[in-house]
């Protein structure tokens, strides 16, 4: 009986005190509901708390818009990402930008969809440059060219390798931010050690990352180069062999039947072969590929401009930056995320300003792109003294910049997000289970035809 | 009086109306939406560009081979996991029946996989599986066993993932059978003793029968669990490599953003095995409740 | 003689244990190890197991990623808020699968049991079209009423109500107990371990849940703790694995408590209790 008592009270107590949770939380919910979608939906937090106050409160009677600005940019990125938005909204007495972390590129795309059929979409939103073409297709994006021409701006203000996806049917749908490229970067001590030049060339490339391997025993202790596991880097290489991804009919591959695939895949294997090539795993490859290189386990690494900063301040070797080598021409695809205004914004003009302040005020972006490793995308700003200054202490960052003369994305699609999944399985076939080059890329090739042609 | 019956008539109906008004919302209406996207070729962000494509979606599901690798994938993880972890949780029960403070602080242990978020379990076993400087291989190597490429070759990537599926299961199962054979009065092992029974005997005349509601209810729940098997999945391996690992619920998520309406049609037919699975388990189970 | 051998068998016994135990329990040690690395130590190769010096400013670069505050008191509202909505739901429905005969039964409960298995991953856009409809994508509600029926929950309680000897029932219903009380004061009671088992199941997995959130949220003033550890990691560049690990292990916390007060119910009530 005792027992019966005891069960009871302590259900009692777990009941209880979860009760006055839920009753907790449906306060704080009212709260939300009750300011509205300008106060509660900001970032500043206190505000929710503050909010359960009487609801008598009048908003206040200067017009304040708020910008929904949705972004992918989260740790160090994000912070310098809260700084510009603050110095935005500290200039512009009128508008409230609010910016805030919807995941990684992909789950902002997902969002952006769903919420875009739903109406609660953001004004503003940073887009991975490979999904515009697709947000542009559904008529969800604004075109920007008679605000830009308005604002007296003009398209080439802007650095030519990164408007790649920017401009569909005419319209001006996205604009560059935070953009990054492949880049080799390099352990030049090991490569001094062993009196080796930085390679330019695809057999230059072979020669030296062969020569850099150390084995003990069977095991390879010190490999020459490593990529994280991406379509970035067989899609740069098979531009450098002078294909092309989509055929400009855009029905088929254009890499398969002028054996320009098996070309490239077939060095990437000889290298896996040999032991001068370490393929990472697919998960969390950028890390491992990083983590060798820092470890001073690889001498050579394509790997993103976006890692400069990091790598810079972690390794203790010479360490330094050079284009992608070249096999009949230098070539690399372009990455990271575009601004675009939705269509259905119904604060266009201040999304608009708070779009052409980002892009071309000095207070805008420029810091951003300082701070971040991101490359500067418009001409005025690559001449600024602020990045001409930093260029000069570090030069590694240049030459990220002056790679932008070769870049071409020839990956452009409607469809290039499904064709992607494929193109992955195709890697990974190759990469990790070996198997017969040609007759995976042809597997490859009538996949995409399938999805090309829908 | 009359009043009386008639509330006994409506009374089960009112005390599930609520359950059942959360499942009509969040089940079978998501469900009904998606029926009706299997039928498009659906624009999610401009409705006015979906197209009615009739049984297309389905057509392309059941000619390609993507999807049946997929079903077999999520079947082999499903046999695999249940079957494996209800052994090693069983034993594991057994070996930590008895009462003691090390039991208790070992079970407690190996409930740990269960609530550490996947990203740090998940990066553990990244570490530990890598090829050619992990701890399986270097353990694997000192034993004169050749080293395996775990998750980086498609032959034992699923195995690989259904390794640490298990790892990560048999604590919580552990858990409830040892819940379980705690509750056997001690009486009739007592009178298995005077008759001088084997241990094994006892445990296969005795124990078992005495568990097996428990352990049936396992295997309803486990199977279920495993057959929509995610997050593992997307974190170790991304369904890789070359579609190894590619479960169904991986499958359908892959197509969320690019072709919803193909996803959908998966999502139908997921829905429409599992149904199978469910009606299968539920006359299993009724019967089952009978001999009780 | 006859003795020592058995103290071997009982130290070699022992030591198995230890080592088992330390095999589950190895990534949570690995995440405080990883969680009071340097920048550098995490990017060794191979890694580094044990950190020179513990950089206990992780948890505070950490917490300083965020509203943190906002995050957790986010995500006990959920979490409580799941539980509490859950058991109200679950408890009278599971009584009247395991103790009424009613028509359309075999339907009620074939749908409780589809509801179990179909994953959010396939349902959570037409869901999220729904919420927005009803104009609840800026709450926390989004995160709360998907959950509201626990078929699962509903499921484990019916099995253990159904093994409630009807004679209880019976002399409780002849001394005029309502059929609240009967709950109340029998099934309630009687069915502790179940309750406990389903209660830590669900907190857990919602606690820990980064999907949904994800997708159901766009602003940072209703999000849980899941997303604000997300926020942490590097958009491009080096992973920084120590401060989320850090993120990780205050994730942890709560859970390690919740398991220690339920495991003990789980584990006690089974003990004790006469049902069989």
């Amino acid at each position: 009986m005792k027992r019966m008592t005891n069960m009871k009270s302590s259900l009692g107590l777990i009941l209880i005190t979860a009760m006055m949770v839920l009753i907790l939380a449906a306060c704080g919910n009212s709260a939300n509901d009750n300011s509205g979608n300008n106060a509660a939906a900001s970032s500043t937090p206190p505000a929710s708390e503050s909010a359960s106050a009487p609801a008598s409160s009048e908003p206040a009677s200067t017009e304040k818009t708020t910008i929904q600005f949705w972004h992918s940019l989260s740790g160090k990125n994000a912070e310098y990402m809260d700084a510009l938005l603050k110095r935005f909204n500290d200039s512009h007495p009128n508008i409230e930008v609010v910016g805030t972390f919807q995941g990684t590129y992909d789950e902002t795309v997902t969002k952006l969809q769903q919420s875009i059929a739903s109406n609660t979409g953001p004004d503003v939103t940073m887009l991975e440059r490979a999904y515009v073409e697709m947000f542009a297709d559904a008529d969800a994006l604004e075109d920007m060219n008679p605000m830009l021409t308005a604002s007296g701006m003009s398209q080439d203000d802007f650095i030519p390798g990164l408007m790649g996806h920017s401009v569909f049917n005419d319209k001006l749908l996205a604009l560059p931010l935070n953009r990054s490229t492949p880049i080799l970067h390099v352990n030049k001590t090991l490569l001094d050690a062993k009196g080796i030049a930085i390679p330019t060339n695809w057999d230059e490339m072979k020669k030296a990352a062969n020569a850099l391997v150390v084995k003990s025993g069977n095991e390879v202790t010190q490999y020459g180069l490593t990529m994280p596991y991406d379509t970035w880097y067989p899609i740069a290489m098979i531009t450098q062999d002078g294909g092309k991804f989509f055929s400009d009919d855009k029905k088929t591959i254009d890499f398969f039947d002028n054996g320009i695939g098996e070309d490239v895949f077939g060095y990437l294997k000889d290298l896996q072969k040999s032991g001068a090539l370490f393929y990472p795993p697919t998960q969390d490859s950028g890390t491992v590929a990083n983590q060798l290189f820092t470890s001073g386990k690889v001498a050579m690494m394509f790997q993103s401009t976006g890692s400069i900063g990091g790598l810079a301040s972690e390794v203790d070797f010479d360490y330094v930056t050079a284009f992608l080598p070249q096999n009949k021409q230098y070539a690399n695809p372009t990455g990271g995320g575009n601004v675009a205004m939705l269509a259905s914004s119904k604060n266009k003009e201040a999304a608009w300003e708070f779009i052409r302040w980002l892009e071309t005020d000095p207070q805008g972006s420029l810091a951003f792109i300082l701070q971040s490793g991101y490359l500067p995308f418009t001409k005025a700003m690559s001449e600024s003294k602020e990045i001409q200054d930093l260029w000069a202490k570090e030069p590694n960052r240049k030459v990220a910049f002056d790679q932008l003369q070769y870049a071409v994305d020839t990956n452009k699609s409607v469809v290039w997000p499904e064709v992607m999944n494929e193109f992955n399985s195709a890697i990974q076939a190759i990469m990790y289970d070996s198997k017969d080059i040609k007759s995976t890329l042809a597997t490859f090739k009538k996949e995409a035809e399938r999805i090309l042609g829908q | 009086m009359a009043n009386r019956t008639t509330w006994d008539r409506i009374r089960p109906y009112v005390m599930i109306a609520p359950a059942m008004a959360g499942i009509l919302t969040f089940v079978i209406y998501p469900m009904g939406y998606l029926i009706y996207l299997s039928f498009y070729k659906y624009n999610l962000m401009n409705r006015a560009k979906s197209k009615y494509v009739e049984f297309d979606n389905y057509k392309q599901i059941f000619t390609r081979g993507d999807f049946y690798k997929a079903l077999g994938n999520t079947l082999v993880y499903t046999v695999g996991v249940v079957a494996l972890t209800m052994i090693l949780a069983l034993l594991t029960a057994l070996w930590l029946k008895r009462n003691t403070r090390l039991n208790a602080i070992i079970q407690g242990g190996i409930f740990i996989p269960h609530i550490v978020s996947i990203v740090s379990v998940s990066l553990v076993w990244l570490w530990m599986m890598e090829p050619s400087h992990g701890m399986l291989n270097a353990l694997l190597r000192s034993l004169g066993i050749p080293p395996s490429h775990w998750l980086q070759s498609s032959r034992t990537a699923l195995v690989s993932v259904i390794i640490v599926a298990v790892w990560q299961a048999i604590g919580y199962y552990a858990l409830i059978i040892s819940a379980a054979l705690r509750n056997v009065s001690p009486s009739i092992y007592e009178a298995a003793a005077l008759d001088n029974a084997s241990r094994a005997k006892v445990f296969f005349r005795i124990t078992l029968p005495l568990i097996s509601p428990q352990l049936f209810f396992i295997l309803v729940i486990m199977t279920i669990g495993s057959f929509k098997v995610f997050d593992i999945v997307q974190i170790m391996t991304g369904g890789g490599p070359n579609d190894a690992t590619t479960t169904l619920v991986y499958y359908i998520y892959s197509y969320r953003t690019t072709n919803i309406g193909y996803a959908a049609a998966s999502g139908v037919t997921l829905m429409a095995i599992i149904g199978l699975l469910t009606f299968v388990y539920f006359r299993l189970l009724s019967r089952k409740v009978h001999y009780q | 003689m006859k003795r020592m051998e058995f103290n071997y068998g009982r130290w070699l016994g022992v030591i198995l244990k230890i080592a088992m135990g330390l095999f589950f329990i190895f990534p949570f040690l690995w995440m405080l190890s990883t969680a009071l690395q340097t920048l550098k130590e995490t990017l060794s190769f191979p890694p580094v197991w044990i950190p020179a010096s513990p950089q206990w400013d992780n948890f505070v670069r950490a917490m300083n990623g965020g509203p943190f505050a906002i995050y957790a008191k986010n995500s006990l509202i959920i979490t409580g808020s799941i539980i509490v909505l859950q058991f109200l739901i679950m408890i009278p429905a599971a009584y009247a699968f395991a103790k009424y005969s009613f028509v359309g039964k075999p339907l009620f409960f074939g749908m409780t049991l589809l509801a179990f298995m179909i994953p959010t991953q396939v349902t959570f856009i037409p869901v999220y079209l729904l919420l927005a409809d009803w104009g609840l994508i800026r709450t926390l509600w989004p995160q709360i009423i998907p959950f509201m029926t626990n078929a699962f929950g509903i499921f484990l309680l019916r099995q253990y109500f159904m093994q409630i000897p009807q004679e209880l029932i019976e002399s409780a219903k002849l001394d005029n107990a309502t059929e609240f009380k009967l709950i109340w004061r029998i099934m309630i009671p009687m069915s502790r371990p179940a309750l406990a088992t389903i209660a830590l199941f669900s907190f857990v997995s919602h606690w820990n849940d980064y999907f949904w959130p994800l997708v159901m949220t766009d602003s940072v003033s209703i999000r849980p703790l899941t997303l604000g550890i997300a926020a942490l990691k590097e958009t491009e560049g080096i992973t920084n694995w120590h401060v989320i690990m850090a993120g990780n292990a205050v994730l942890v916390g709560p859970i390690l408590v919740v398991y220690a007060f339920f495991s003990r119910q789980i584990v006690r009530a089974f003990v004790y209790s006469g049902i069989k």
